[in-house]
């Protein structure tokens, strides 16, 4: 399609936008069938995006790829129209049978869809149509069904074999459009017991801005949930079978209890996020796939090629879960659990040289087990909810540079990476408050819910010195897109081990992003109700321990039941060196500043 | 005029024997000789001077209101003479504590169930009357017993309605009930005095939270409140103190419920008063009386309650509650009812206990609210809302009820106050110039219900949730 201008881009959204406000504004949920036992609503949105600030080029990306420009992003580009709908479907089988009314509680069903259609690569500018063809055209990210990746012998040396089942991911498949059915599921309830049957969210533990704690459902990272993308839209729901069972009312000093425990069968469903891929989307995550791009192909090991190794369908592959809660002495809610996840972010491994010479890099999830603890209670000195939590993630596969990748430049790609398993603690201590300020706001309370969150790297030592996730630094992709040594380059036994007196001067660097022992971030989101509940401000701060600095505010506005209009920026900034504050979290968004214009139709 | 029996004549002195002892005999007062069915309007609002709060008045002097004013001479047609009976029996058995909690006179404990007003013979010069009154009113209201409704919430500006959202509501209280349902509470160990459900049906974006609140029979613990967050897929425990917070940016706060429902030990109270108010009642309700109707026992109250056991349902007729539900409400001549303005409502002259509440907690929206208490049945009428500074912010209006006979399922003669059609209830903000009308549309109610402890389990929260 034709490049468009910028403005045309607004025009068009702002059509898309206006059709959606006039679309049936005093449309209804449509209910029927006998007793009204099915019900028909949901939500349609049309967003437009713009950037407000140009990219890095160690973020997105200026090198070349065969003459051509690897896009980056100027401020007041369209990043997005996002078109997102989310149809429920909800029916009560017991209205539609009646002798089964005493059978059974409740017996009812719920489907929900969850689609989205992006028009950056047909209506956006110019060069994400062009990525999208390049992407087309070259072998750039490939995908395995879960079996070996295998070095073989070859003529040339150790390569990668790829199993059968390879195959490429597309940008606009990833970031143009998706459609799935989002949940599907019965629910049975009879006296003490209830299940949950079918594909569904499942959220244990305390998650505010970001998910991190949250993790019994995989979330969609190609954009970063909680800051670019509403959580719950994120969220990936799983095919799961789930109960509870109501224990007792009261026992002691105990109340309300009840167990609760699901299992998501590794044969049906072993879903993770969709692989992030990079330079395909004003959305794409550091480094810019222009890595690689200036070296030389006919030296081997200087173009790299990022596959995503899924978990094989298998019941060992399996997650499941079990909690119990209660509440203690009436006040205190309490909650412990054990499940088995996926982490939310794959930790990269390297494997060789493939048959074109390039640096086959895997993307490895594992199941890790995750066991927590959380309690929450209204304290009077604070006149507040006070929120904790701790979680040990057990197994989780970490990142050694050298482990991980350097060990196998250093064997001339002879051998592959490999990673260890951490114990990694991760925790929040939450507070949310409720303050009237009557000169701003005469009628309704400000809310504030903050909280710290933090993580604790049990494993992390002088001998062990974690890097994030493969995370390159960005002077070292500065670096070798103004000709230097190629990013990531250093990657030898400094890594992990800076405290080694034997490296040598030449040696004592590396190219991968740190991670603390220990780190954390600090989160505020303040709201209130303005105008009769028709505008509500909402401002979120998120301040890191490395050095970042988000700001979020965010206005929506109810025209009507049916139709909502909000408007959100997205601001934040790291202090200090260029590496500064520049690792997993919103320090990886610096250059990314944007800004949305969103208009939503309900069916209700 | 023709003689009246002396049967007659001794049964009427009965009655108004018994009147009597729930309030003294109130003076004859010129709004008491208003003829019945005058409407009160911009014509004629003198006549209301003092007999509604000021702010009220003012919207009947501009012409905003306009409501037919009715004299029901006696109480006979409005208090349940089951409830007096239970309320004699209390006479001196009970006192306030330090805390402002109702407890035995001799024991100092509050009692595990308490039937019937606790102090059926308030004295205006009792310093604590006006915390006595309070108790009389929440124990009237239990009287009325467990209950069920599905109470739309409409938000209404000057040009009408601005939005709605639909919500479901279970309310059970675990003290208070007519003796034949208290019996079937049971055990409380957890001392629970009230537990209430609430589920937001529409509109999308709100669709699937659920508040879920338990009050304690201890003075000095606060409730424990949790709330689904759909957005979040998780519960999470609520400020159980910000209770006089706006609902979803509405008028109406958690303690406006069904007129009053801050904790009483929360609060100072104090009479500063007693007079005459022009009581805001359910017109259609007066007019043709109440369709209530007895549930058979399994027939199913809502999805959480699938059967009732006991009770009686009511199914309003639908009559327009407010001016933009009727035809030609906008009128060429600028004389038009505000949007808000309650249509539905009759006024009846009624006396009233001028009840003064001001929060002991300094972070309180309000800092002063007025309540009028019925001096016969201590349901209450106009509360009126004021900041710190005394200024009035807002007025929360929940319609009175005439007395429905009915019977029970043994054939029992039996008193319940429900509604005709006319049943929403107003909370209008002065300074804003907007008001929020609940129970509009009217939906069906089930009262006296028998509601299952289980569905007030967190668990049940979180299964409710999507």
């Amino acid at each position: 399609m034709a490049s468009i201008s910028g403005r045309m881009h607004a025009f068009v959204a702002g059509v898309a936008m206006l059709a959606v406000m006039l679309l049936a504004p005093h449309a209804a949920a449509i209910e029927f069938g006998p007793d009204d036992a099915f019900t028909l609503r949901g939500k349609v949105y049309s967003q437009f995006t713009v950037a407000t600030e140009q990219t890095k080029s160690y973020s997105d990306g200026t090198g070349l790829d065969k003459g051509g420009a690897i896009p980056s992003r100027n401020a007041w580009d369209m990043t997005q129209w996002r078109n997102f709908m989310n149809p429920e479907f909800e029916v009560d089988f017991r209205k539609l049978a009646h002798p089964t009314k005493s059978w059974v509680d409740e017996l009812e069903g719920r489907v929900a869809l969850w689609g989205f259609y992006d028009g950056i690569y047909d209506f956006g500018p110019q060069r994400w149509s062009q990525v999208n063809a390049a992407y087309n055209d070259h072998t750039l990210q490939s995908v395995t069904e879960g079996t070996q990746i295998e070095l073989v012998d070859t003529p040339n040396g150790k390569r990668v074999q790829f199993p059968a089942g390879v195959y490429q991911r597309q940008p606009r498949g990833v970031y143009g459009r998706r459609i799935r059915v989002n949940e599907a599921y019965v629910d049975v309830a009879k006296g003490p017991v209830f299940f949950r049957i079918g594909r569904q969210a499942i959220s244990w533990g305390e998650a505010d801005t970001i998910g991190l704690l949250d993790a019994n459902n995989p979330f969609d990272i190609t954009i970063q949930p909680g800051l670019l993308i509403d959580l719950d839209e994120a969220r990936i729901p799983l095919w799961t079978l789930r109960g509870t069972y109501e224990m007792f009312d009261t026992l002691g000093p105990f109340s309300s209890g009840f167990l609760e425990a699901y299992w998501v069968p590794g044969w049906l469903d072993t879903t993770i996020s969709p692989l992030v891929i990079q330079s395909a989307s004003p959305y794409s995550l550091p480094p810019p796939a222009a890595l690689g791009y200036n070296a030389d192909p006919s030296i081997a090991g200087q173009r790299l090629n990022i596959f995503q190794q899924l978990p094989e369908p298998s019941t060992a592959n399996s997650r499941w879960g079990v909690k119990l809660q209660t509440v203690i002495a009436r006040d205190y809610n309490i909650q412990t659990w054990f499940y088995t996840t996926y982490p939310i972010q794959p930790v990269p491994v390297l494997y060789g040289l493939d048959k074109n010479a390039q640096v086959a890099t895997a993307l490895k999830n594992k199941l890790t087990n995750v066991i927590g603890v959380a309690s929450s209670w209204y304290s009077d000195t604070v006149n507040s909810i006070i929120r904790a939590e701790v979680e040990l993630f057990n197994g989780e596969p970490g990142f050694l540079a050298y482990k991980n990748i350097g060990q196998v430049v250093a064997s001339g790609f002879q051998k592959t990476g490999a990673y260890n398993r951490l114990n990694i603690v991760r925790g929040e201590l939450g507070l949310d408050h409720n303050i009237f300020i009557p000169a701003l706001n005469p009628t309704s309370s400000f809310l504030i819910i903050s909280s710290i969150v933090w993580f604790w790297n049990t494993d992390e030592s002088s001998m062990n010195d974690y890097r994030a996730n493969g995370i390159l630094k960005p002077s070292a992709i500065e670096r070798e897109q103004k000709g230097g040594a190629p990013a990531g380059s250093f990657n030898g036994l400094y890594c992990d081990n800076p405290t080694d007196p034997s490296i040598p001067e030449a040696q004592r660097a590396c190219d991968f992003v740190n991670e603390d022992k220990f780190s954390g971030f600090m989160q505020m989101t303040i709201r209130s109700d303005f105008m009769h509940g028709t505008l509500t401000p909402q401002l979120t701060t998120i301040a890191t321990s490395r050095g970042s600095l988000t700001f979020t505010p965010s206005i929506n506005y109810r025209f009507t039941d049916n139709f909502l209009f909000d408007i959100k920026y997205l601001n934040t900034h790291t202090f200090g060196s260029i590496n500064n504050g520049f690792t997993i979290g919103p320090g990886l968004l610096r250059d990314r500043d944007q800004l949305w214009f969103r208009a939503t139709y309900q069916l209700n | 005029m023709r003689l009246l029996s002396v049967r007659k004549c001794l049964g009427i002195a009965a009655a108004v024997g018994l009147t009597v002892a729930f309030a003294p005999a109130a003076r004859a007062e010129p709004i008491d000789e208003v003829p019945s069915g005058t409407k009160l309007n911009k014509a004629n609002w003198e006549i209301a001077k003092g007999h509604l709060p000021d702010e009220i008045l003012e919207f009947y002097k501009r012409g905003d209101y306009e409501n037919p004013i009715v004299q029901k001479p006696g109480n006979e047609w409005l208090v349940d003479p089951n409830l007096i009976e239970a309320s004699k029996k209390n006479a001196g058995k009970f006192k306030i504590d330090e805390n402002g909690t109702v407890v035995d006179a001799s024991t100092g404990e509050r009692p595990a169930v308490i039937t019937g007003l606790p102090f059926p013979d308030l004295q205006a010069n009792d310093p604590e009357a006006g915390q006595k009154a309070i108790w009389n009113w929440f124990y009237s209201l239990y009287w009325e017993g467990s209950f069920h409704t599905n109470s739309p919430v409409n938000w209404v500006s000057r040009d009408g309605l601005l939005r709605r959202i639909a919500t479901g509501v279970h309310f059970k209280y675990y003290d208070g009930n007519p003796p034949m349902f208290q019996e079937k509470i049971g055990e409380n160990p957890l001392n629970i005095l009230s537990r209430t459900i609430g589920v937001v049906n529409e509109p999308a974006d709100v669709n699937g939270i659920v508040n879920l609140n338990w009050r304690f029979r201890e003075g000095d613990k606060q409730d424990n409140a949790w709330t689904y967050v759909p957005a979040l897929r998780r519960v999470r425990p609520i400020n159980p103190a910000n209770r006089s917070d706006g609902l979803l940016g509405s008028d109406i706060s958690l303690d406006d419920g069904p007129y009053f429902d801050g904790k009483p030990e929360d609060f100072n109270f104090k009479v500063v008063g007693e007079g005459k108010i022009l009581a805001h009642f359910d017109g259609p309700a007066l007019e043709k009386g109440s369709p209530v109707r007895p549930l058979k026992p399994d027939e199913e109250v809502s999805s959480l309650v699938t059967e009732a056991v006991t009770g009686w349902r009511l199914e309003s007729p639908e009559v327009p509650l407010i001016p933009p539900q009727t035809d030609g409400w906008k009128r060429d001549d600028g004389n038009s009812l505000v949007a808000w303005a309650p249509i539905a409502y009759t006024l009846v002259p009624r006396p009233v206990w001028i009840i003064e509440a001001t929060p002991k907690n300094p972070y309180y929206l309000y800092g002063k609210q007025v309540l009028y208490l019925d001096k016969d049945t201590f349901r209450g009428y106009w509360k009126n809302k004021y900041d710190w500074k005394g200024n009035a912010l807002a007025n929360w209006a929940v319609p009175a009820m005439p007395l429905t006979k009915t019977q029970t399922a043994d054939g029992q003669p039996w008193y319940m106050r429900t509604g005709g059609g006319g049943n929403a209830a107003f909370a209008v903000n002065y300074k804003q110039d907007r008001a929020t009308v609940t129970g509009m549309p009217v939906e069906t109610t089930d009262y006296h219900i028998q509601i299952p402890d289980k569905i007030y389990e967190v668990d049940r929260v979180s299964r409710m949730g999507k």
